[in-house]
């Protein structure tokens, strides 16, 4: 089920309704049929796929737990299975046209006349998101920072709770399940504030981006050897704030579906454009994703031992003390899983070792930075990382790498800059876009707690700002375009 | 979470005056080709001796039913096919029983063994002209055809799909995929049917198209709430808010009628692409076409770079010229119909009262273009 559709806003005004007059064991089961019934409205045969993965880990967990921790043969064999089994889902939904694609291309190289059968499978939304979340959950448990879920209804609630699932946040056990079995007390303010914060969803979604597309779409269909420096700039800019409003838009309305059932979902995004590095851009965009990233793949790849797990991040032991050496291994590797984990494209494999350089860069500047107060600003690393965060997109939403560099290519040559080739629209609404989000920002910043202090003006405002919303969403609501990271 | 106890009081208020301001502000239907051309200029869209339509706005298979019958009436002739954009079916300040060129030359030529027939679309680019033409031509016996290229309209892109709503429902396609154009615009009609179905777009080669408990809950939802006027009234609000939107625009960077409007080039490739179709298309059935340049109002200064518009009518010719036998006539329009014979129209912008237009012309012009096209029909004869 998509979010922005009239189907949802029904479905999920009869499941808080039902959520807040059932018992607590019947209301459980209802979660999970609902979150079934979400899942199933996309093709309900894929719910199969979600439940191999769930029940998986459900029993490996309790079997890792129940092994002692000497018996590391058992322990490891236990968790290998939990990784052949998601990961081979995983690589088998996402990965097979891919691999196999990029099998032949080798095959053709060495001019061996044989080449592998390509199938195209479905993907299953969410697949991504709720392995990662499986996986995490075993190796949790594995690593001893949190307990086996013995009730599979709670367990299957985590994996399938449906305001996450198909696009995360990815969600903790450990801090999801603690929730699930807990409802707290009805209060008006969990319903109020998940309805403003899937308001806001909403028009991120319906109002800009779905509006925003059709000039990102017209942009890169064009033939990437006719565009300027200035088209390029233009196309990052936009489908960087294209793919923001959009995938944030997404977050909101999870975290406020969630939040009108009382239950916490951490945030996803905070304001990533005004982050002064790349390093604080990881911290402010797909939160959920980066400190995965960091907890399961980065600090074990740099030979850290986690002692702490959580959304926001966790805590490794001995960061600090391992070799430069193991760190970049790590840094490098990471990126490129991150990038493959987006999509089956190489393109995905290059964004993530862009990044990957750009941190590494910063790591080795760093001792340069420290020595010159001017860099310390952070308006001047906001200025430097903006556009190059901005650039980064270009190969994520590019059709191929050819494309790709025939892009960044035109940036190195003045000439590119004197001319400009798509319809004028285009610009005007990137540059507009640009300084809405900047102005929102510094009125967020320098505005919003003024107008707190004086009681009926904020009242006020902000009845006047939902008014606008709920008016602009309730024009352009149309499903015309699934989340872009609906395809991760 | 935000701690402010007063939020669920705040919403219903917006609720309540969100309905109220949609209600009593944008309930009424707003005609958004009157807004285009301005109350100086009419459409008028041409009829035989008998009333009958043979001339359409759109490419509609309701309408076009008795479009096809009336030609039957007529005596199934062959049939001089005319696409055009909003210049073909507009008469500036027009009078009564005063009519576009297509009736005049529609009557003038009856006699002469073909039947005259348009379709024009406001803006109509040329990849639309070619999927016109692709539609049409399976249709009706066409013997020539007539397209006027417009500098303007190729700055336009691709198909839209409210003029093409009936193809769009029954799956059309364009059978010539050997040419990019058309894969193109095949790919267009097929997200506009995802859109009309309720189908989710998605840009996942992986996934298969069919058709989801989603879309079919999605689509029952709709059908359902476009009984109440507030929900059906909504293609409207978003076109009262995007005219806004490019009032403002023309407001803020002082854009005018007469602001010189740059190529595109992907654009224009993608037009020039889809008029070789057309003429390659048809010349090899064995139609004769008609390309010119049409009239525009020559006395003030052109919108258009002199060098891109000198540029882009010597690339028509050329391209005229490279068929044999006549098979394409080139004809250049553009200065035929003098100035008084031009007017005014809306404001393009939130300021300025009326601007100059330099696209819809008088009866008088009408007729002045009947009489030059009737020239060409005669030459290419």
């Amino acid at each position: 089920m998509v979010f922005n559709s009239v189907t949802f806003i029904i479905f999920l005004t009869s499941v808080i309704t039902f959520y807040w007059f059932l018992p607590k064991k019947i209301r459980m089961w209802m979660l999970l049929f609902a979150s079934c019934i979400f899942y199933g409205f996309w093709r309900w045969e894929y719910l199969s796929v979600m439940f191999i993965s769930a029940l998986t880990d459900y029993f490996t967990a309790i079997e890792i737990e129940k092994t002692p921790l000497k018996n590391k043969k058992r322990r490891n064999g236990l968790l290998a299975i939990t990784l052949v089994v998601n990961l081979g889902l995983l690589c088998y939904f996402k990965y097979l046209y891919f691999f196999t694609e990029n099998a032949n291309s080798v095959l053709n190289f060495f001019n061996i006349d044989f080449s592998l059968p390509l199938w195209r499978v479905i993907l299953p939304f969410g697949i991504s998101f709720y392995t990662f979340e499986t996986i995490s959950y075993t190796v949790d448990v594995f690593r001893g920072l949190i307990k086996a879920e013995r009730s599979f209804l709670n367990y299957g609630l985590f994996v399938t709770f449906f305001p996450k699932l198909v696009a995360g946040p990815i969600q903790r056990a450990g801090e999801l399940l603690p929730q699930l079995k807990e409802r707290p007390s009805f209060r008006s303010i969990y319903l109020a504030e998940g309805l403003r914060r899937i308001l806001c969803g909403l028009f991120l979604k319906v109002v800009l981006a779905d509006n925003i597309s059709p000039f990102v779409d017209e942009g890169f269909a064009q033939n990437a050897a006719t565009f300027s420096a200035i088209d390029v700039w233009m196309l990052a800019f936009l489908f960087g704030f294209q793919i923001y409003f959009d995938f944030s838009a997404y977050s909101h309305i999870a975290v406020g579906a969630a939040q009108m059932m009382g239950i916490t979902i951490p945030e996803n995004f905070n304001y990533p454009y005004i982050a002064s590095s790349f390093k604080d851009f990881w911290k402010r965009w797909h939160i959920s994703l980066s400190s995965w990233i960091r907890d399961y793949l980065y600090l074990p790849l740099s030979n850290v031992k986690v002692v702490k797990t959580t959304g926001a991040g966790g805590i490794g032991e001995g960061l600090e003390t391992t070799n430069q050496q193991a760190k970049t291994k790590g840094l490098f590797l990471t990126w490129a899983i991150m990038g493959l984990w987006h999509g089956a494209n190489w393109t995905f494999v290059f964004w993530g070792v862009f990044h990957a350089t750009v941190i590494f860069c910063e790591r080795k500047l760093k001792p340069l930075r420290d020595r010159f107060p001017f860099f310390k600003i952070s308006l001047v690393g906001w200025a430097i990382t903006l556009p190059l965060v901005m650039l980064s997109w270009i190969p994520f939403r590019a059709k191929s790498l050819d494309d790709t560099f025939m892009m960044l290519s035109k940036l190195a040559s003045f000439k590119n800059y004197t001319f400009y080739t798509m319809r004028e629209n285009s610009y005007i609404v990137t540059a507009v876009v640009t300084l809405l989000f900047l102005s929102n920002y510094l009125a967020m910043i320098f505005l919003e707690d003024r107008i707190k202090r004086i009681p009926t003006l904020s009242f006020a405002v902000n009845c006047v700002r939902f008014t606008i919303i709920i008016i602009f969403v309730f024009t352009f609501l149309r499903p015309i375009s699934q989340f872009i990271y609906f395809q991760f | 979470m935000m701690k402010n106890r007063y939020l669920l009081v705040q919403l219903c208020i917006s609720f309540l005056s969100s309905y109220f301001i949609v209600t009593t502000f944008f309930s009424g239907e707003t005609k958004f080709d009157e807004l285009a051309l301005g109350t100086e200029t009419v459409t008028y869209l041409a009829v035989d001796a008998q009333g009958n339509a043979i001339h359409l706005q759109k490419t509609d298979l309701m309408e076009s039913d008795g479009f096809v019958k009336a030609w039957k009436a007529r005596g199934s002739k062959p049939v001089t096919l005319f696409l055009g954009n909003s210049q073909t079916h507009s008469i500036n300040q027009q009078k009564e029983n005063e009519v576009n060129y297509v009736e005049l030359l529609h009557k003038s030529r009856l006699n002469l063994g073909t039947d005259i027939m348009c379709i024009s679309i406001p803006n109509a680019g040329l990849q639309e002209f070619y999927l016109i033409y692709d539609y049409w031509k399976k249709i009706l016996p066409i013997k020539y055809l007539i397209v006027p290229i417009f500098m303007d309209d190729m700055r336009e892109d691709g198909i839209r799909d409210y003029y093409f709503a009936d193809l769009i429902t029954g799956k059309y396609q364009i059978s010539d995929t050997s040419i990019l154009i058309s894969k193109k615009i095949n790919r267009e009609l097929q997200t506009f049917w995802r859109a009309q179905q309720q189908v989710v777009q998605t840009n996942d080669v992986h996934t298969k198209e069919v058709v989801t408990f989603q879309e079919l809950s999605e689509s029952f939802l709709n059908r359902n709430l476009e009984r109440y006027q507030v929900w059906a009234n909504r293609p409207n609000l978003r076109g009262e808010f995007f005219n806004w939107l490019y009032k403002l625009r023309n407001s803020v960077f002082g854009i005018k009628a007469s602001t010189i409007r740059r190529m595109i080039p992907q654009r224009y490739n993608d037009n020039m692409e889809a008029l070789r179709a057309i003429v390659k298309a048809s010349t090899s059935e064995g139609k004769k076409v008609i390309v010119y340049i049409p009239p525009i109002r020559y006395d003030v200064k052109l919108p258009y770079d002199s060098i891109q518009y000198t540029t882009f009518k010597k690339e028509i010719q050329t391209l005229a010229d490279g068929f044999q036998d006549k098979m394409v006539v080139y004809k250049n329009f553009e200065s035929i119909i003098p100035g008084e014979l031009w007017g005014y129209k809306a404001a393009t912008n939130l300021d300025a009262k009326r601007e100059i237009d330099y696209m819809h012309f008088k009866f008088k012009g009408h007729q002045i273009l009947a009489d030059s096209l009737s020239k060409a029909l005669d030459q290419a004869n």
